[in-house]
């Protein structure tokens, strides 16, 4: 990779002063270090935010559930508070990557690199979570803006995301062979704001199903599903499916989630 | 240049290092600690897994930086000098591996997956070794080891290393 | 000669023994190529063409050159200026106008013309591998694109761009073989005829090592040396001194640990030539380690053949004939390897197990412009193999017969050995029904039908799949030559041209020594990969057991020989007299004696030495059959594999957990390109579209582990002096047509019919979904 400055602050306030100018955040490294070696990605200057132990918590706020954005997908998914208050975040988290990426793959440094294929933002969004920064809030569907974008701007720092506890909710996900990252994940959830049904890997960026939530709010249940069609209008198509395939797996793994969700016992809040 | 100070195999360690400097390039060479082999460009392959303050991690994904005040563990640390560490000798006894390459990765995923989980089923060893590829073995006799080392560290209460 | 076989002992041949190359691996105390540094090392990395197919107009590396640490640059001009000869050969077989066959040359570095991306242009030599990835990104290389083609039909069809011109057809050279006229008839005769569709995809052999070259001048002397991880290293120095117009004794070849190589790591490579003529111009070490994006790019690929098979039957079943015709993707440059796999050896199988004598084989190999063809695990014979396969399974689909009574009705009996197979191969032996019969037995053929409506309850389809095989070894190079070295510390000392390279050869020699020798084990070492001390052809064509390993005893057995008579000369006695036992050499019917290494410390070189070689008679014929059940999710089209048995014949067995490993491993290699390997190149731009593991889906853990692998010994090889036949690629030969010929029965099976023929490798999720959801098929390669 390109050489670039290195600086690890001790505490969020000189994190931020330290990413002013050509500067990137490193979290867990998973997706900007294996950028960075690949040459896709060469930031001036690297702002390391292991040393933050502050960004690591995860604690319940009323109806929400606050997870800090280095929390690493291990920790979430072995996380005793986010097994009983979100039990499909879990579970999400523990389907990511291998082992290894999970030790040290954040929460924060996957949402800001907002990989198409990821599974958090089909999570975010689906449970409708608010992602918090040091200067603002930002609503999941407003974070996630295209193809490894997002609404942060330069600078900004991810400080936790919080996640309304749902009645119920399970995420489905049929993987690329190779990179078993998503071809297709689906995020179902029953919450209450209603219902919401989240798509990663099937297009530039994780997108709602209004039909199939306008179906299932009437009726929780796969069935509900059988006479939606998934148009294939910008979904993605290459060596590993088309969009034809995607707008069925769509189909498919809505319809599992569903039946996991429906099939939980109602939320502890 | 930064000044990295960590652990590595119990020793404490300390060297400049470019921040452009990964950890699998740290310790391949001016540890030369060669056993962390690097397969991939793409951190599928795992055949560069270390533990990481006992976590198993790929090294090539990680600047050496981020270890800095944290402990490492490679293959070439895993037993006591002149021993052999109870996942090397089930790896021999089961023929679980080939050409070894991808061994040093499979034993630290290994190790890691038994320092937190002593008893494991089958699913669970897969699970653990789901970031570590093999070309050679197939796999049968990888799992057969683990679950063979489990089995020894379990019978020696409280295991080697 | 008399056969000085010592009781079998513990770690003698036929007993499983711990592997003495495993203490240090396990250790991480490895001796990989890149784990080896030299004091003034330089590091090279490739510029590599972006393109296709263009013409290089011009190469600036003046900045390059200017830039921190920047050794030297080398073009391809550079290179032909210095009198680098490129690294083709002529080919073996003509065009099919006559002409000789043709191929544009491969150069070390391109000149003039690149001919497929990831094409090796400039060479950047630097003192740390950053610096010279930062200079290789400021040379300049002006390109004029060119239009490109992947598909070898396209290629061969008119209007297609021409690699080079004595091929404007991009036929490099085309092969013919059995008897047309006599398939006719047997066609106009027959009962039954049947025809499939074949995609052999491209794959790629992706061993976990990358290639790494580390060349360097020896002190003392005009030689290079070149230390890198290579199946072959007398090609290697053979290649290299070629290529630099050097005499071969002045390169020196070493081969230390070698992390897989499948066939990919045989032959010579640009990138070794290049090394070593950096390392002999800069006087320097140089060392170039392979990305594994490199290796997607620019290491050997294999397969990559389709084809148009038929096949005549009577009523009973009993094949008359068979027709093939088929299109072999050399790409952009045909090497003798490459052509001969598809064009000589795969024929050499074809008709299998299977008493079939009236052939034709009409083979064409192509050019485009795509990374060159190699050998890859079973290299011509997977092919040949999966399109019989698939006939047989066709022609038992279409006669409603079980597979595997189809079968039997053509296997090959015992009384007809030794057979003549059409492509004149002889088998010396054989009992493939008996095989079969056990395989089917070990994998519950007849219970298939509970399974089935298990599997129906749980929404899967599921599927059954039979292979029997045959398989040819040697690499058509049927001597070794072994020297053996008792040396006084108390080692016995085998060296051997073969190459380790994961397969545990040196384990299995060292238990052919012990037989022979009777010390224990850890008193031999093998010595391999130093063209120094031995040369031949390396190990590949599952040749290095029953050939090597047939040069160890041999050479075992006549040091002992050899030996009684210096303790003869010792103990004062007759060489008639001399027993020999364990190490030790007494006088008969006394207790005088003098120990195997105390003998060696009294010569006067203070070591025993004797060469000695072994010639097989003829290729070894392993043989299997392969027994799968798959479940298919009709809703994803996801394919599991849910049982798989196997019997083997290899004939005599020198290391039983050995060889299981090495059917097995290459069995899941089989299942990876049943299921999901596949190389893309996009058909327009050339761009290769699976670079990575992200992309070109190798096998996980996951993936199955619950083989029942089973060898018949009963069955030895009578033309080696081991009895034992070749096993490094029987299971991957196997798996492939097992697997997919079981997901065709699973597809079948739910009310496709002969349809499920036209599914083709790589069987992932979405080409079985369509087929089951939309009726949809991928097209026929052949028109």
């Amino acid at each position: 990779m390109y050489s670039f400055d290195y600086q690890r602050p001790g505490s969020q306030a000189d994190a931020v002063r330290a990413a002013q100018g050509e500067a990137r955040y490193l979290a867990g490294g998973q997706s900007l270090v294996q950028a960075m070696k690949l040459r896709l990605a060469s930031p001036e200057r690297m702002v390391d935010l292991g040393g933050l132990a502050e960004l690591r918590g995860i604690k319940q706020d009323g109806a929400n559930l606050v997870i800090g954005a280095m929390c690493t997908h291990a920790a979430v998914a072995s996380s005793a508070e986010v097994r009983r208050a979100i039990p499909a975040l879990a579970e999400l988290a523990e389907g990511i990557g291998d082992p290894m990426v999970r030790n040290m793959g954040t929460l924060g440094g996957s949402i800001a690199n907002a990989d198409p294929a990821a599974d958090y933002p089909a999570a975010l969004v689906g449970l409708g979570a608010t992602v918090q920064t040091d200067r603002r809030s930002i609503p999941a569907e407003a974070f996630f803006t295209g193809l490894y974008e997002t609404a942060l701007e330069p600078g900004e720092l991810v400080i936790s995301v919080s996640f309304p506890k749902p009645q119920r909710a399970a995420y489905s996900k049929l993987r690329q062979p190779a990179s078993r990252f998503a071809l297709v994940g689906v995020f179902v959830c029953q919450g209450a704001n209603g219902v919401r049904v989240a798509v990663t890997g099937a297009g530039s960026s994780v997108f709602r199903q209004n039909a199939m939530e306008d179906a299932l709010a009437k009726n929780f249940a796969p069935e509900s599903l059988a006479q939606v069609s998934v148009p294939t209008d910008n979904l993605n198509g290459d060596i590993h499916g088309s969009a034809t395939y995607r707008a069925a797996m769509i189909k498919l793994m809505a319809q599992k989630a569903v039946a996991s969700a429906a099939a939980r016992a109602g939320e502890k809040k | 240049m930064t000044k990295l100070k960590m652990t590595v195999n119990g020793q404490q360690v300390e060297n400049d290092v470019e921040p452009a400097s990964l950890l699998v390039e740290f310790l391949r060479g001016p540890l030369g600690l060669t056993g962390t082999h690097v397969g991939c460009d793409t951190a599928q392959c795992g055949a560069c897994t270390v533990l990481l303050d006992g976590q198993p991690v790929k090294s090539c994904s990680i600047l050496a930086l981020q270890a800095q005040g944290r402990s490492v563990g490679t293959v070439e640390g895993l037993a006591a000098k002149g021993q052999v560490h109870a996942l090397q000798e089930a790896f021999m006894a089961t023929h679980g591996l080939q050409c070894g390459f991808c061994t040093p990765g499979m034993i630290m995923a290994a190790a890691g997956l038994l320092a937190r989980n002593p008893k494991p089923t089958e699913e669970q060893i897969v699970y653990a070794l789901e970031g570590n590829l093999c070309r050679c073995t197939g796999y049968v006799n990888i799992v057969a080891a683990v679950q063979q080392a489990a089995s020894a560290m379990a019978g020696k209460q409280g295991g080697a290393a | 000669m008399s056969a000085v076989i010592q009781a079998p002992g513990r770690y003698g041949s036929g007993q499983s023994v711990r592997r003495i190359e495993d203490p240090a691996l396990v250790a991480g105390r490895g001796q990989f190529t890149d784990d080896m540094s030299l004091p003034g090392q330089t590091h090279m990395v490739f510029l590599r063409s972006p393109y296709a197919h263009a013409r290089i107009l011009s190469v600036d590396a003046a900045a390059a050159k200017a830039m921190p640490g920047v050794v030297a640059v080398f073009s391809g001009a550079d290179l032909v200026q210095a009198g680098v000869n490129p690294l083709s050969q002529p080919l073996p077989f003509p065009r099919p106008d006559g002409k000789p066959g043709a191929t544009a040359m491969r150069r070390v570095l391109a000149h003039e013309v690149v001919r497929y991306v990831g094409e090796a242009v400039v060479a950047v030599v630097a003192e740390t591998r950053i610096a010279a990835i930062n200079a290789a990104e400021a040379v300049m290389v002006d390109y004029e694109e060119l239009p490109c083609v992947v598909d070898a039909v396209q290629a061969m069809s008119g209007g297609a761009p021409a690699l080079c011109p004595e091929a404007p057809d991009n036929i490099a050279c085309e092969m013919r073989h059995g008897d047309a006229a006599a398939v006719t008839q047997a066609f106009a005769k027959a009962a039954h005829k049947v025809s499939v569709d074949i995609v052999n995809q491209r794959l790629a052999p992706s061993p976990m090592e990358p290639r790494v070259v580390l060349a360097y001048p020896e002190s003392g002397t005009k030689r290079i040396v070149v230390q890198l991880s290579s199946q072959m290293p007398t090609a290697v120095r053979d290649g290299v001194s070629g290529s630099l117009n050097m005499d071969p004794g002045q390169i020196r070849v070493r081969v230390s640990d070698v992390g897989g190589g499948f066939g990919m790591k045989t032959g010579c490579y640009p990138e070794d030539v290049m090394a070593a003529f950096a390392a002999r111009s800069l006087k320097r070490p140089v060392k170039w380690c392979s990305q594994r994006l490199e290796e997607f790019q620019a290491s050997t690929h294999g397969r990559d053949i389709v084809s148009h098979a038929e096949m005549a039957l009577d009523a009973n079943g009993k094949v008359l004939g068979m027709r093939v015709r088929s299109v072999a993707n050399v790409g952009a440059y045909a090497s003798v390897t490459g052509v001969i796999i598809q064009l000589l050896v795969g024929p050499w199988v074809t008709t299998s197990v299977y008493d079939i004598q009236a052939i034709d084989l009409h083979l064409t190999a192509v050019m485009t412009n795509t990374m060159p063809l190699g050998a890859y695990r079973g290299a011509g014979r997977p092919e040949a193999i999966y399109t019989m396969e698939r006939l047989m399974d066709a022609a038992a689909r279409e006669m409603k017969l079980d597979p595997s009574e189809l079968r039997r009705r053509n296997l090959i009996r015992p009384g007809q050995m030794p057979y003549t197979n059409p492509m004149q191969q002889v088998y010396d032996v054989g009992n493939f029904e008996k095989i079969m019969d056990q395989a089917l037995a070990l994998g519950d053929w007849k219970g298939f039908d509970a399974r089935l409506a298990d599997s129906k309850k749980r929404s899967k389809l599921r599927g059954r799949g039979v292979s029997t095989f045959l398989e040819w070894t040697s690499g058509n190079v049927f001597t070794e030559q072994v020297t053996v070295h008792v040396l006084p510390e108390g080692y016995i000392e085998i060296v051997s041209a073969t190459q380790a390279m994961g397969q545990g050869i040196a384990t299995s020699y060292a238990q052919l020594a012990v037989d022979v020798f009777g010390v224990p084990l850890d008193r031999i070492r093998i010595i391999q990969g130093d063209t120094d001390r031995a040369n031949g052809f390396g190990s590949a064509g599952s040749r290095s057991l029953f050939v090597g390993g047939g040069a160890v005893k041999v050479a075992s057995e006549n040091t002992i020989e050899h030996a009684k008579k210096l303790a003869a000369q010792s103990l004062e006695a007759s060489a008639a007299d001399i027993e020999y036992r364990q190490g030790r050499f007494s006088v008969a019917g006394t207790d005088m004696a003098i120990g195997l290494f105390e003998l060696a410390a009294g010569q006067a070189d203070e070591r025993i030495t004797v060469e000695a070689s072994a010639t097989a008679g003829a290729p070894s014929w392993p043989n299997a059959c392969h027994v799968c059940e798959v479940e298919v999710d009709p809703e994803t089209g996801n394919v599991a594999i849910v049982a798989y048995a196997s019997v083997n014949d290899i004939g005599n067995v020198v290391s039983p957990t050995i060889v299981r490993g090495q059917v097995d491993g290459g069995a899941v290699q089989g299942i990876g390109q049943a299921l999901s390997e596949r190389v893309v190149y996009d058909r327009d731009s050339g761009q290769l579209l699976t670079a990575s593991f992200m992309d070109y889906a190798i096998p996980h853990v996951d993936i199955f582990r619950g083989f029942k692998t089973q060898f018949d010994t009963s069955i030895p090889c009578t033309t080696n002096v081991l009895g034992a036949k070749g096993v490094g690629e029987l299971g991957t030969i196997g798996a492939t047509p097992t697997v997919v010929t079981a997901v065709i029965d699973a597809l079948a099976r739910a009310g496709l019919g002969r349809d499920a023929e036209k599914l083709q490798m790589p069987l992932a999720a979405e080409q079985l979904w369509r087929a089951l959801a939309k009726r949809e098929f991928p097209p026929a390669p052949l028109g």
